[in-house]
């Protein structure tokens, strides 16, 4: 990909947008039915960072239980942090007035995985397509049906289709009008929840072209979240891989994919399914299943799984360590 | 290229012939199932690969014989398991069959269990169903099924109820059901997609390990050719209710034939190395009660010539184990 | 890419079309439709239809058989009461009570229930723990045994009546709209309208009221047949709307000692309140298994 091999440079001067700084979500556990008491905390994100950057995509990997859609949902405004920061273009989002928050709303969008349920199946299209800027714009009925009308084509649909209800429409052509919602208010960030893993295989391909496509058009940068790899490679400027909760790699995808260096990432690449019979893979299979984000592991949180566990992986936390410019890494291998 | 480095001589356990199975729906007959033809030999894994409404589930209903009637019907064909023709055995002969030697292993292993039972029940009682011996026995062939399924302290855990269980163990559970009367025909229906990957991973290899012990031939249905990539010897690529390709797993992947496969094998993102652009197939599957005359791929298919639309392709040879149903082969 | 754009609804051709729509009514509870149909009209037209005044009878006419019967009179088709009153005009003047109360009724219960249900819904915690604790002691207690205290202590009128029927039927629709806005508020589309800024009124009128109107619907036609029912009982207790009004329940009552010699005081009204709330309650049937897309998808 060309690209990519020829900007790691130009890229990182690129504007940040959008930062997560040392965010955490902890849930309480409570016990009792008339007065509850917290007995624990699920530390379902735990100190996480990241940036995103103006007309870039984060990918962020991992498991189910790894956190990254809780992530997703803090910077949704969905979810409050129990501590750490978001800013948004050097705006803190805690301390920002109803205003900058509004303006925070409709400047991050997203598309969720399920088309099914991500539109609401009694409004028409219109209607689903209008409703953020009517919530959030100022506009004439008119202007609000041209911009419809050509959010639709944007988006590989034809304006007559405004007149429908979303029932009449496959599951590609669904999330078409996911993306054209989203798009409605000209956001500068869209978190992308798994936005085809629940699409047909022949179907995701021209999803993720069209993401692609849109991206150069509305300049818009993507926040992705992804159980796939493959697919986060192809889309991805950055990745970040989360494990329980907490970042444990972090960088240029195309540095991060030739050079994966936590043996969690590792394990996850073996673990991915080939795209040849021919591909031999790497003998890597964790054992055992990701522990509960109630009492994560002391120390390394993947010492359990980690096939080269030392003794101090399981007392000290792993200090962050620069492998290559923006490639970090948290691991006592390095 | 390369044929299967290995000429499978094994005989041959399952040949299913013409099957077809068709659905009466307010809209008319959709036919799920149009004339699918393949054989599994004794451990052998084939992949029939396919998308929504392409009839790999229906097949797999069917050869279960698990399919709903009315609507649903097997309206001809043959499915010969060891010489037996399936579809000609009442529901009793069936059910004695169904779980022993063809057995089936479900994608949702939350659904696939019952939530009131232990999982030893669960599984004793797989083994009870089928084969006439001692209690004392069923307890000790109960621990064994368990144990060749890679659950760690398999006499505790046998009390467990599937909610104390994890998602991956749970699926183990399903699986030790599955190989626990030692079937000669294992189908696995997207065993795998609500497993994460890690998981995943330990389970394939647990499946591979399973079938090369006791020589199971093997039916893995998926919409991923990563699966079939990584675990299978032969596959059937289906599209509206027929296979409109076949072949050793190689050759499937170095030369695909038919337009859809090729189609399908260009438009997954590749984990090893950087993609451009990725090739994206036009339109989407057909709906099954209103397929167009002739090829129902030709109207998202880039090769597309006048006799596609007109009649369905017949199937042409690619080499001795390779065929496609395309006119560009004729 | 927009090749996806051929969209893939097949819409069949115009004759088929209709067709379809006539073969749908093969499914139509007809007979129960046109009892109904029969009861709201006669409730709403009653003074125009009524031969008599339900009100009003002469001595001498007392407990005339029907028409049918040996000494009926077609002056008084269905006969008369022992005050002489024309069991038809009070059976026609009784539906438009029980109409009349089922709708004053429902309406109310409706608003209270679908009201406290989207806010427990919604908002949880200890206001829905709240809620439902209240829906929760008020189906436990039998609704006949309050309406009764309730109506020796506050009196007897038509308004009192309808405050206890309400009563009675608001907690139903409040569980009810609860747990589907449980399940309507993790749908996506909700996550997505609070993303796009949306008010949490906005949100409950425009994207979880709509949701639970079917079950709303439902639940009416099904709750009719009881609070119809319910009115009877109480004006057969004496409970219920003041005589003379022609209430189906007292008439009922008023026909139990008489059943030897007048069978038809009370079996007339007998008969309508069956009928009402069995058609009701197929009609009710129906139309669940109608709005239920699940259950749609089977014929």
């Amino acid at each position: 990909m060309t690209t990519l091999e020829a900007n790691p440079v130009t890229q990182t001067t690129n504007e940040v947008l959008l930062e997560a700084d040392g965010l955490k979500k902890h849930f309480p556990v409570t016990k009792g039915l008339l007065v509850s008491k917290v007995t624990g905390w699920i530390k379902a994100v735990d100190g996480v960072s990241f940036q995103v950057r103006a007309g870039e995509t984060l990918g962020i990997v991992g498991e189910s239980g790894c956190g990254k859609s809780t992530t997703a949902k803090m910077l949704l405004m969905l979810e409050e942090p129990t501590e750490g920061t978001i800013r948004y273009q050097g705006q803190e989002i805690r301390d920002a007035n109803s205003e900058q928050r509004r303006a925070y709303r409709s400047s991050v969008q997203a598309v969720f995985q399920d088309p099914w349920s991500s539109l609401n199946p009694r409004m028409r299209v219109r209607d689903l397509i209008a409703e953020p800027m009517v919530i959030n714009l100022n506009l004439s009925r008119r202007e609000m049906q041209d911009r419809v009308a050509k959010l639709l084509n944007d988006v590989g649909l034809s304006s007559y289709h405004a007149n429908l209800y979303p029932h009449e429409f496959s599951g590609g052509q669904r999330q078409r009008l996911a993306i054209a919602r989203a798009l409605s208010v000209e956001p500068r960030v869209i978190v992308l929840d798994e936005p085809v893993s629940a699409l047909d295989v022949s179907i995701r391909a021209q999803i993720m072209n069209l993401l692609m496509d849109l991206q150069n058009e509305y300049n818009v940068s993507y926040l992705l979240i992804a159980h796939h790899l493959a697919t986060v490679r192809y889309m991805c400027d950055w990745v970040a891989v989360m494990y329980l909760g907490q970042i444990v790699e972090y960088g240029p995808t195309k540095e991060l994919f030739d050079n994966a260096s936590h043996p969690y990432t590792r394990a996850l690449m073996n673990a991915a399914l080939p795209s040849h019979p021919d591909i031999e893979q790497e003998e890597m299979i964790l054992t055992g299943e990701v522990p509960s984000p109630l009492n994560p592991p002391e120390g390394c949180r993947f010492h359990p799984r980690c096939p080269f566990v030392m003794e101090r992986c399981s007392r000290d936390i792993p200090e962050v360590t620069e492998l290559a410019p923006g490639h970090i890494v948290s691991c006592h291998l390095y | 290229m390369t044929t299967s480095t290995t000429e499978n001589t094994a005989p041959v356990v399952l040949e299913v012939d013409g099957l077809k199975t068709y659905f009466e729906t307010r809209w008319g007959t959709v036919k799920a199932v149009d004339g699918v033809s393949f054989n599994l030999r004794r451990g052998e894994t084939l992949g029939i690969v396919g998308e929504s409404g392409s009839g790999k589930s229906v097949t797999m209903l069917s050869l279960m014989r698990l399919i709903p009637e009315p609507p649903g019907r097997i309206v001809d064909g043959q499915i010969l398991l060891e010489g037996q023709d399936l579809v000609q055995m009442n529901d009793k002969e069936m059910s004695e069959i169904r779980g022993s030697q063809i057995a089936l292993i479900i994608q949702d292993p939350m659904t696939s269990l019952n939530p009131v039972f232990s999982i030893g029940n669960q599984v004793g009682e797989a083994i009870k169903i089928h084969q006439d011996i001692p209690k004392r026995t069923v307890v000790q062939q109960v621990l064994n099924v368990l144990r060749k399924v890679n659950i760690p302290a398999a006499e505790t855990r046998v009390r467990d109820y599937p909610h104390q269980m994890s998602g991956g163990m749970r699926q183990r559970v399903v699986g030790a059901i599955g190989i626990s009367c030692e079937p000669i025909v294992l189908i696995a229906d997207e065993p795998t997609t609500s497993l994460d990957v890690t998981i995943q991973a330990q389970y394939l290899k647990l499946l591979k390990e399973l079938q090369e012990a006791s020589n199971i031939g093997l039916i893995f249905i998926t919409h991923d050719f990563g699966i079939v990539a990584k675990m299978c010897d032969r596959v059937a690529v289906m599209y509206a209710g027929r296979i409109v390709e076949m072949g050793d797993v190689r050759d499937i992947f170095n030369h695909p034939s038919h337009p859809y496969t090729e189609a399908l094998l260009a438009s997954v993102p590749k984990l090893e190395e950087d993609v451009d652009r990725l090739y994206s197939i036009e339109g989407q599957p057909p709906t099954l009660h209103d397929l167009p005359t002739g090829c129902p791929f030709a109207p998202r298919c880039q090769y597309v010539m006048d006799k596609c639309l007109e009649t369905y392709p017949l199937q042409f040879d690619v080499t001795d184990s390779h065929y496609a149903a395309c006119w560009r082969l004729e | 890419m927009a090749a996806d754009a051929t969209l893939v609804v097949q819409q069949p051709a115009v004759p088929a079309r209709i067709a379809r729509k006539l073969w749908q009514f093969r499914r139509w509870p007809l007979i129960p439709m046109f009892f109904l149909v029969l009861f709201v009209f006669t409730g709403i037209f009653a003074p125009l239809i009524a031969p008599h005044d339900p009100e009003r009878g002469g001595l001498r006419d007392r407990n005339l058989p029907p028409a049918w019967e040996e000494g009926g009179s077609s002056e008084f088709l269905l006969g008369t009461d022992h005050l002489g009153r024309d069991m038809l005009s009070r059976v026609i003047f009784g539906a438009r009570i029980s109409l009349a109360v089922a709708g004053v009724t429902l309406g109310v219960g409706m608003v209270i229930g679908v009201a406290s249900g989207l806010i427990a819904g919604w908002y949880g915690g200890w206001l829905d723990e709240f809620l439902m604790r209240i829906v929760d002691i008020k189906l436990a207690i039998p609704t006949i045994l309050l309406a009764l205290v309730l109506v020796l202590a506050l009196g007897q009128s038509f308004l009192i009546i309808v405050a206890i029927l309400a009563i009675a039927v608001w907690p139903r629709f409040a569980r009810n709209v609860r747990g589907e806005v449980l399940q309507l508020k993790t749908m996506d589309f909700v996550a997505l309208a609070k993303v796009a800024g949306a008010s949490t009124p906005r949100i409950l009128f425009i994207h979880i009221f709509p949701g639970v109107i079917n079950t709303l619907i439902v639940l009416a036609t099904l709750e009719v047949g009881i609070v119809i029912l319910l009115e009877s009982t109480l004006s057969f207790l004496g409970a219920g709307v003041p005589p003379p009004t022609p209430a189906w329940g007292s008439m009922v009552s008023d026909g139990r000692d008489r059943l030897a010699v007048a069978w038809w005081i009370s079996t007339m009204p007998g008969l309508a309140i069956m009928l009402v709330v069995l058609s009701m309650n197929l009609f009710g049937d129906w139309l669940r298994d109608r709005l239920d897309p699940r259950l749609r998808q089977l014929n």
